[in-house]
């Protein structure tokens, strides 16, 4: 499954545990068309990564938008949590409507003015790759002309609270991440900007992939959920390939989707490879002209 | 473009704990609400609620691990697959409430033992039903998580029943589940849309009725013996505001359209229509005027909610079960209580069950967060 790639766009910040989180009240004063209240971090994020990702481009009205995420709108849900059991008392009403995943699509549809379909599909750590097999999908059916995918994730303070969930050490960085794709048709695009999905099941079929399409200028990148045999054979036929969890990056639940949507975003051109999964079927393989 | 079939479907709702119970108290008139107490507020609620009948405390956490998985059985039981084929077998869910009952309990027992250090949502990630389904149909393959509201299970069959068309699948495994849970409870409360009584159309309406409900449908190229089709369906984003569509129908009419020209069915070959009906004064208005801008003369309306509560993000894939397996049956379910015709929506539900034949039916869904999406189905 392929299409083609019109833009991207990739927000990572770093947080810091002794401040609050940064403003991003310039960034949403300069893209969204209505001053929105109510909306928390999680929405926030969603409307600065969408709106850059299409900035000058002309957009269908019927723009599908498939947004996911590992954990969603924590903020929101955290703060109805504290309402309802430590408090004794009912959420506040928008509270508890921005606990929904779907509510960011809401708004990033009302801000660029879609009105195609808006969904939240996830899967833990491999969200792009959900909510990218669903857009290909439509774009394949003719159910949408184009796709906006992307993904979300955010970190509720205290950060140590949120390396509880995340269960990582004490002295990792955490990081909040807004990362957006904008797909078109497949014929719309040189191969070079073809953006595809391919799914497989084991090594042998992985290796015959890798042999028909990964180039000297590939850059490959290992998820974090590889299975043992897929990552052994990975790094015996490309030993130069990056591991996500070496990487030098602010850490989320979405690290991949961050590592590669900022390979595009950046217009690396020499081919792109993201490998995840794999050992008993399920693995998934998400490229840039590859 | 395959065809996608039905092929075998399993639900456990408030009318009973399994499709054919459910499909005997539907037949039969029994309903399963009644009034639930929450004393944890400073200002205990009293509510109505349609429950699954297990027996179990009703925010018990662990009643996800007791009753998914028997349903989950018998939605695959019909096509007999094998081994491989359930390995190879993609999950597609769609919740609204995931593990939140069991994030607020623990949130709960941390705060009664340790308020200090208390945390919540330590448990959190949207994939628990996923895993659980994977883990009891035996499946190592993809797994996608729906969570656009009200509509979260009819996304997810819709999406199932588009990779099949392209060939990516052979078979899918769709999962529908609402489990009772405090923050769908109260969150509802506090936005002030609960009623009594669920009365779809109904001049007198003044609300929903929350309830639990767990579906499982295996979809497949290859039909039973006597198995519905999916046809097709569609989905847009309405704008007008974050907890309703926009009254004037508009949105409504959008993706009903869309979802006929995908089917390539003409709003006059529709046999029946399976509402929404949620019961608020707002979503039957805006329900009522796009079904009157699409079909003229409209189509017999049936109504579920009255028989099972609104079942949240699984609503879609639990009314779908109950609307084919009385299809099935021989006949469209009636809307429960209606009696007071609301001259301005001019929808007039069945107030009485009637024959069902073959032909195309569509199913309405919507939710929050200006999710609509339409299903049609072929009954054979």
């Amino acid at each position: 499954m392929q299409a083609a790639l019109l833009s991207a766009s990739h927000y990572l910040g770093a947080l810091r545990d002794d401040e609050a989180l940064p403003s991003l009240n310039d960034l949403l004063e300069d893209i969204c068309r209505h001053s929105y209240r109510r909306i928390d971090r999680f929405v926030q994020l969603a409307l600065v990564g969408s709106a850059h990702c299409v900035r000058g481009v002309k957009l269908h009205a019927d723009c599908g938008i498939y947004m996911g995420s590992t954990h969603g709108p924590l903020t929101s849900n955290i703060r109805v949590q504290e309402q309802m059991l430590r408090g004794r008392e009912l959420p506040k009403p928008f509270n508890f409507v921005n606990t929904l995943g779907s509510i960011s699509g809401f708004y990033v549809a009302d801000n660029l003015q879609l009105s195609g379909p808006s969904l939240f599909v996830s899967r833990y750590g491999r969200s792009l790759e959900a909510a990218l097999e669903t857009a290909l999908t439509d774009l394949a059916t003719e159910a949408v002309g184009q796709a906006l995918v992307g993904v979300v994730e955010e970190a509720p303070l205290p950060l140590d609270n949120q390396r509880l969930r995340l269960q990582v050490n004490a002295d990792v960085t955490l990081g909040e991440g807004s990362h957006w794709i904008l797909l078109g048709p497949s014929a719309q695009s040189s191969p070079q900007r073809e953006l595809g999905l391919h799914r497989f099941s084991g090594t042998g079929e992985l290796e015959s992939y890798l042999a028909s399409h990964v180039r000297a200028s590939t850059v490959v990148c290992l998820g974090r959920r590889l299975g043992p045999s897929v990552a052994h054979l990975l790094r015996r036929n490309i030993p130069e390939a990056i591991d996500v969890a070496h990487l030098p990056l602010p850490f989320h639940d979405s690290i991949e989707a961050a590592w590669f949507v900022d390979q595009i975003a950046n217009g690396k051109t020499g081919g792109v490879l993201l490998v995840n999964g794999g050992d008993d079927g399920d693995g998934c393989l998400l490229h840039l002209g590859a | 473009m395959n065809t996608s079939y039905l092929r075998g479907m399993a639900l456990n709702c408030a009318l009973g704990l399994d499709r054919s119970t459910c499909l005997a108290a539907l037949r039969s008139g029994r309903m399963n609400s009644d009034k639930r107490v929450l004393d944890m507020f400073d200002e205990p609620l009293e509510l109505s609620y349609y429950r699954i009948a297990d027996g179990a405390d009703l925010l018990d956490p662990e009643r996800m691990k007791r009753l998914l998985p028997p349903v989950v059985e018998a939605a695959l039981a019909p096509a007999g697959l094998t081994v491989k084929q359930r390995r190879e077998l993609p999950v597609f869910i769609g919740s609204s409430c995931f593990s939140i009952a069991s994030e607020e309990s623990h949130y709960a027992r941390e705060l009664a033992h340790d308020p200090g250090h208390a945390m919540p949502m330590r448990l959190t990630g949207f994939d628990v039903i996923a895993t659980l389904v994977r883990e009891t149909a035996g499946s190592n393959a993809a797994a996608f998580t729906w969570n656009t509201a009200c509509t979260s299970a009819a996304n997810a069959l819709l999406a199932a029943q588009r990779s099949l068309a392209l060939g990516r699948y052979r078979q899918a495994l769709v999962v529908g589940l609402e489990l009772a849970n405090l923050t769908t409870l109260s969150g509802f409360s506090a936005l002030q849309l609960m009623a009594d009584t669920v009365r779809p159309f109904d001049a007198r309406r003044t609300g929903i009725v929350l309830g639990e409900g767990i579906s499982a449908v295996l979809l497949d190229v290859e039909p039973g013996p006597t198995s519905p089709r999916l046809v097709a369906g569609a989905s847009n984003c309405d704008t007008h505001g974050v907890t309703g569509a926009n009254p004037d129908g508009s949105s409504i009419a959008a993706v009903l359209a869309r979802g006929l020209r995908m089917a390539g069915v003409e709003a006059a070959q529709i046999r029946a229509l399976k509402a929404h009906g949620t019961g608020t004064v707002t979503n039957d208005e805006a329900e009522a005027r796009g079904m009157h801008g699409v079909f003229s003369p409209m189509p017999p309306v049936c109504a579920l909610k009255p028989w099972l509560g609104h079942t949240m993000g699984a609503c879609g894939l639990n009314e779908l079960v109950l609307f084919a397996s009385a299809l099935e049956d021989g006949f469209i379910p009636a809307a429960a209580g209606f009696e007071t015709v609301d001259e301005a929506l001019n929808v007039v539900p069945l107030t009485e069950e009637t024959t069902a034949g073959p032909g195309y039916y569509l199913l309405n869904q919507f939710g929050f967060g200006g999710n609509n999406t339409v299903l049609i189905m072929e009954q054979p």
